[in-house]
């Protein structure tokens, strides 16, 4: 099926709406947080006994025009106390909001909003986390961990223990696109996954979109992991950290000019490498990262703000062996009024991800990287209180370096090589609109436009009937093809180039005060590839440009939902029901060899990959018990057939499993306010095994047994399990002192299941028989850690 | 800000841990394995050489099925035929007067079950391993080890592919690399062996053979099926690995392994 909607539909749409002619006036502003001037994103703003509803954006500003009147209007935002004012709108008017965090200073004051499902905007398939549920979540070592925490939404899942990525609706983990303050993330992982790269203590806010996805992201197909750091406290000097068994943290922020503008930098380091060193270790292994951000208001129309983060892994064997990779941002914002309806932001985005390896023994370095160049810019139009416009452009430059292999001195038997370069230019621009048609019915409808440019400097390999891959009808197996010639293209040539129109719908039904149902639809388009065959991301996987034999990514999912709140929201439903699939894949000709290949092309193959499933999350809101029940049941499946008639494709061209299909999966995660010193959280969570493919015979060749297979993730590992507890204690504060702190105290995996993160088939090394190697990462681990704020 | 003095009990079991387990496995019907590596000792005449028949079998089975009724030769190009015989019952077929010419192409035929199985090969010429150098060196755990090293000389004027083959006394079986010289073209190179175990007086047998890209590639597979990273998060979906024998009977019921020729060059090595 498909879905073609034109601009001129949209075109009409706007006009009609922009024909209501009325005695109308503005009201914006922003809202900030009262203790540190922090804006705040997503905060509800409504009039009371009216429809008027708006929420403020990723900068915290909000507006809306409506009809001259006297109105009550009233902000609510999850964990703080509401703020109601009256206003008498007789002219256009700039209101800000400072919310005063729900602690017990201002007890005289209404009413706390707590966390309910969003059953008034079309927005579905779009989880929020705040870092207060993040925190209480207990951990593996007491790392606070933002990807760990998403693995316990719906639809969510990962390889397992310690793997790295996250999998949304049975999409590859390559599938994500994760933006840190607007900037890519190449790898969300620290020490190979069991850590993630974002210090919790410097984001300000999280947004999961698994569908649904708005018009102004683009370039990934299954997800949008959207965070933003904190800005930074513009009223007074502050400070929180934390020592735990792996790592420390430390954040500082403050004022540079009170109220105007403001500093923080915020650091985390592992030192478990320094127990190493003292025990007369060589080896060391280790991870940093340094988050930064500064922001200026210059005046009530224009802010500037600056962000940037660097985090690198280490690991060093005897130096013989030492591997550093990590990611590096920085990002320049211009935050721009036009008036108090046109709010503009303009983006200067630099980021990279590098890898290295020295390999001393065989006497090589190795470096690899991305560089990626985004310039853009986004407006947000408030046309009225029932329609608003997202409008946008967007331009992103591309450097990738597959490798440069430098011998590491003469005496080295390694010679010098470069892998070719490959650079890309991606533009894109985007229209959405988001428009109340009436009481009940909410409607979002927009598109992108997204091109890819392939460009030179590069030299493209030429094949026999343009076929890379070779299929050898006699063996019935893929070869790689050999080049016949080869082109070179200079760097003001492009060497293949694509466009795409990404269509983007969501609309939702207000049933009653409580309830409401939602669809929508999706095209998303990805034009870079990761090169992995492996079922987690590896540190050294590296992403390559489409290209003549690369070609784009392209995804449609459907999705409809039902949404409920219960008992004055102290519950909340969602039910939501999927359906994606994805043109192009890449998969691999079997033994496929990926690292510093320099024609990856030889290798791949184009095939389709589709999931569907339910999703159910449960969640209660309010009391001393919180958490939530999320239970998902999906397929998540690969196909890549022949060619021709005569290829057998991958899997004899039978639809397998894909590596993250996970047909259950249950999370449960709750926490238990027993009294304002202690509380306590429990997670648990339960998963159908990852598929894999297990041995249905063995022989001898050359004197290795060899064991044989069938067709491809026919089996699973056993069933994945385990439950963790934490308890927090915050020791009574003394009045008169700034400082305050906590200890948490966890158990990760508490009952010691060991969960299998492979199981490898092989011949004992001493005995000669065959047996079967279960590899389990954790047994149960128990941490402390202390947190302090001042 | 406050000076802090903090107090931390650790208790850390923070363990990764690798334990043999039952898994209950399929068995699919027996496949035949030919296992015919013709390797010309530098040195020999290369006249006696050995083709083994074997099947697929359970997994866990612990002994490999011969196949002993089966009628094994091999062709050169002027269609002069070495016939394999089996003499001992244990699945090997050998030949006394077998003829090995370096880029020569040979045609193995077996004919098994009614079916006629057969793969075509050139002989690869190997270089002379020309020195053996051994170093202790400092590994994981800051321990030191032993490490081994064979040298010998890549033929700049062509591509070319080695497989190198190490067999450690006290490891059950070989354990083998596949190399090609796209990093080392022209260059005197080496291969590379090192185990924290091995010690003084122990025996490591080392080999060199030049080989075909097909086989570079096939071993390369074998290589990462057979080893112990098979199977972990980071390896590659595993699938089986078919070699360059045809069934041209039935082309549906291949035969697993390869037909391969190459010269040899091999050292008996004790560690000193």
């Amino acid at each position: 099926m498909k879905i073609k909607f034109s601009l001129t539909t949209i075109l009409l749409l706007l006009v009609t709406s922009f024909s209501v002619a009325q005695e109308k006036y503005t009201l914006s502003g922003i809202i900030k947080d009262a203790e540190t001037n922090e804006t705040l994103i997503g905060v509800s703003v409504q009039f009371a006994n009216t429809n008027y509803f708006t929420t403020s954006n990723e900068y915290g500003f909000y507006s809306i025009t409506v009809p001259k009147a006297t109105y009550n209007v009233i902000t609510s935002y999850v964990g703080y106390l509401n703020n109601q004012k009256e206003i008498d709108l007789t002219k256009n008017t700039t209101l800000n909001f400072s919310l005063n965090f729900n602690s017990e200073v201002l007890e005289e004051v209404i009413i706390e909003e707590k966390i309910k499902s969003n059953i008034k905007t079309p927005e579905m398939s779009v989880n929020k986390l705040s870092t207060v549920t993040i925190k209480q979540m207990p951990v593996v070592l007491g790392e606070v961990d933002i990807i760990k925490a998403i693995l316990f939404l719906p639809g969510v899942t990962n390889a397992g223990e310690g793997q790295s990525g996250f999998n949304v609706r049975g999409g590859g983990a390559d599938q994500n696109l994760i933006l840190l303050d607007e900037a890519t993330i190449f790898n969300s992982s620290h020490v190979f996954g069991l850590f993630s790269v974002f210090n919790p203590d410097a984001i300000k806010d999280l947004k999961l979109y698994k569908g649904g996805i708005p018009a102004r992201f683009g370039g990934r197909i299954s997800s949008v992991l959207d965070i933003y750091q904190k800005d930074g406290n513009s009223k007074s000097f502050h400070g929180n950290g934390g020592i735990g068994l792996i790592s420390s943290r430390l954040l500082v922020e403050g004022p540079i000019v009170k109220d105007k503008g403001s500093f923080l930098f915020a650091g985390r380091g592992s030192y478990a490498h320094l127990f190493l060193k003292l025990s007369g270790n060589e080896n060391s292994a280790y991870f940093y990262d340094l988050n930064t951000k500064l922001n200026y208001t210059l005046n009530k129309k224009n802010s500037l703000y600056l962000s940037g983060y660097f985090g690198r892994d280490v690991f060093d064997i005897n130096q013989s062996f030492t591997n550093t990779y990590g990611n590096s941002t920085l990002n320049v914002r211009w935050n721009h009024l036009f008036s108090d309806k046109i709010f503009s932001n303009l983006s200067a985005i630099y980021s990279d991800y590098y890898y290295g390896l020295n390999l001393g023994f065989v006497g090589f370095n190795y470096d690899s990287g991305i560089k990626n160049y985004n310039l853009k810019y986004d407006f947000k139009h408030y046309l009225s209180n029932t329609i608003k416009l997202n409008y946008g452009v967007n331009a992103l430059y591309y450097d990738f370096n597959p490798g440069t292999i430098t011998p590491n001195d003469q005496n080295s038997a390694i010679n010098f090589r470069q892998l070719d370069k490959k650079y890309a230019f991606e533009p894109s621009f985007y229209l959405e609109s988001e428009q109340k048609i009436n009481d009940k019915l909410n409607v979002q409808y927009g598109f992108r436009y997204s091109l890819f440019y392939r460009l030179g400097q590069s030299t493209i390999n030429n094949y026999t009937n343009n076929e890379a891959v070779v299929f050898n009808s006699e063996l019935g197996i893929y070869e790689k093809g050999i080049p016949i010639s080869t082109t070179f293209f200079d760097s003001n040539k492009t060497i293949a180039d694509f466009n795409n129109f990404e269509p983007r719908l969501s609309a939702s039904y207000q049933l009653n005060e409580e309830a409401s149902v939602k669809a929508n639809y999706n095209r998303t388009i990805q034009y870079l590839q990761l090169v992995t065959n492996t079922a987690s991301p590896t540190p050294l996987d590296v992403y390559t440009p489409s290209d003549n034999f690369i070609k784009p990514q392209i995804g449609d999912q459907f999705a409809v939902g039902y949404f409920r709140n219960f008992k004055e929201d102290t519950y909340s439903l969602e039910v939501e029901s999927f359906y994606k699939k994805v043109k192009n894949r890449i998969d691999y000709i079997d033994g496929a060899d990926l690292i510093a290949n320099d024609a990856i092309e030889q290798v791949i193959l184009n095939g389709n990959l589709r999931s569907y499933g339910l999703e159910v999350l449960f969640r209660k809101n309010k009391g001393k018990l919180t958490g939530w029940v999320s239970y998902t049941i999906s397929k998540s499946e690969q196909k890549t057939p022949g060619r021709t008639a005569e290829e057998t494709g991958i899997n004899n061209g039978q639809w397998y499993r894909s590596a993250y299909d996970k047909l259950h999966n249950l999370a449960i995660t709750s926490s238990y306010k027993y009294s304002e010193k202690w509380n306590f959280s429990a997670n648990f969570t339960l998963q159908t095994g990852q598929p894999v493919t297990y041995p249905n015979g063995q022989y001898v060749y050359q004197g290795l047994v060899i064991p044989s297979y069938g067709l491809r993730n026919e089996n699973s590992l056993p069933l994945y399990h385990h439950l963790d507890i934490a308890a927090t204690l915050k020791p009574k504060q003394k009045s008169s002192k700034k400082w305050q702190s906590e200890w948490v105290f966890s158990v990760y995996n508490l009952y010691s299941r060991k969960n299998a993160a492979s199981i490898s088939f092989r011949q004992n090394q001493d005995s000669g028989a065959n047996e079967a190697i279960r590899l389990s990462i954790f047994g149960a681990v128990p941490s402390v850690s202390y947190n302090f704020k001042f | 800000m406050k000076k802090i003095s903090l107090l931390l009990i650790l208790c850390f079991s923070l363990f990764s841990c690798e334990d043999v387990i039952d898994v209950p496995l399929n068995t699919a019907n027996p496949k035949l394995v030919i296992d015919a590596s013709i390797k010309w000792q530098k040195g020999t005449t290369g006249n006696l050489q050995t083709i083994k028949l074997t099947t697929t079998t359970g997994f866990f089975a612990e002994t490999i099925p011969t196949v002993n009724n089966a009628i094994v030769y091999v062709t050169n190009s002027a269609n002069e035929q070495f016939d394999f015989v089996n003499t001992t019952n244990e699945g090997n077929y050998v030949c006394s007067n077998f003829v090995p010419v370096i880029n020569e192409n040979y045609t193995l035929t077996v004919v098994y079950n009614g079916e006629t199985f057969s793969a075509t090969e050139k002989l690869f010429a190997t270089p002379t391993i020309e020195f053996i150098e051994q170093k202790s060196v400092a590994g994981f755990g800051g321990i030191d080890e032993i490490q081994v090293k064979f040298f010998y000389q890549d033929n700049g004027q062509e591509i070319n592919y080695y497989l190198i083959g190490f067999k450690y006394q006290n490891i059950f079986f070989p354990e083998y690399g596949a190399l090609k010289d796209e990093f080392f073209q022209g260059n005197q190179t080496f291969g590379f062996y090192s185990n924290p175990d091995l010690k003084t007086a122990e025996n490591l047998d080392m080999s060199l053979q030049g080989i075909s890209l097909p086989y570079y590639n096939y071993m390369n597979k074998l290589i990462n099926i057979s080893g112990n990273n098979a199977g972990s998060p980071f390896a590659t979906p595993p699938a089986t690995v078919k070699g360059n024998i045809i069934n041209t009977t039935n082309s549906a019921n291949f035969a697993l392994g390869y037909f391969n020729l190459s010269e040899i060059d091999t050292r008996n090595y004790v560690i000193e």
